[in-house]
């Protein structure tokens, strides 16, 4: 996969084999499989008085949100294939960095709740690192070159 | 002399500032958080990365104080930027 800044002020991502293909995708499942929704994560620790109303009213707005970060890169890798090539534009740079936060998150709650004498060589712990880091970079890119003034 | 009003507790109550806590979690970046700061609540760029190196440092930080609906709108705003956040009585 090559991804770079682009001479326009966006990111170009362009799709080589179907490892890449499935890094991105990953983005969305790993999101998926996080230990509770993130809207209670975020807003959880709101006080007695607040609860209710905040149950009520914004954290399905919250959880709304962090659904449609995921759907636009569920969206974006809809029906690619090794060869495609796609932009990460300025208005699409929020939703991108949630979705990538949200992978984030999931994974560190994974690496947190594993039992401390996991085989560094077990393969789920590999995976988890090197789109961990993977996740990371691409993050950053993405802050650095479409959303920070 | 001029008669005042009494002033009930709820009422004194009502006036103290509402306070919005951001508290540290171990994925945010901390210019992200910084940039969050800056859209959000309009802090200078100066301010807003005092303001994360607390969170950073001190596991929280109150990130802006005022009237209760402005606090719980700001709470919202940045629990949707993945920060977690509350609101409480400024002082306590």
């Amino acid at each position: 996969m090559k991804i770079a800044p682009t001479l326009d002020g966006r990111v170009r991502v362009d799709l080589e084999n179907e490892k890449d293909i499935w890094a991105l995708i990953s983005i969305v499942v790993d999101a998926g499989g996080a230990m509770g929704p993130l809207s209670d994560q975020v807003a959880g620790g709101m006080g007695a008085e607040f609860a209710e109303d905040w149950r009520e009213w914004v954290v399905p707005d919250l959880a709304d949100q962090f659904r449609a970060q995921l759907s636009e890169v569920a969206g974006t890798m809809e029906g690619k294939a090794p060869g495609d090539s796609f932009f990460i534009a300025r208005e699409q740079a929020e939703l991108w960095y949630g979705a990538l936060n949200q992978a984030r998150r999931a994974l560190h709650a994974q690496r947190s709740s594993s039992p401390e004498d996991t085989e560094p060589d077990d393969s789920e712990v590999r995976r988890a690192r090197i789109l961990g880091s993977f996740y990371d970079r691409l993050q950053i890119l993405v802050f650095e070159t479409l959303m920070e003034p | 002399m001029v008669e005042t009003e009494p002033i009930s507790k709820s009422e004194v109550l009502s006036d103290i500032p509402w306070g919005v806590v951001v508290h540290d979690d171990p994925v945010n970046l901390t210019s992200y958080v910084t940039w969050v700061l800056m859209k959000v609540l309009s802090h200078p760029k100066a301010k807003a990365e005092a303001l994360m190196w607390e969170v950073h440092r001190l596991g929280r930080s109150v990130v802006w104080t005022g009237n209760r609906e402005m606090a719980e709108l700001y709470a919202q705003q940045l629990q949707g930027y993945q920060l977690r956040t509350t609101v409480e009585k400024a002082g306590e």
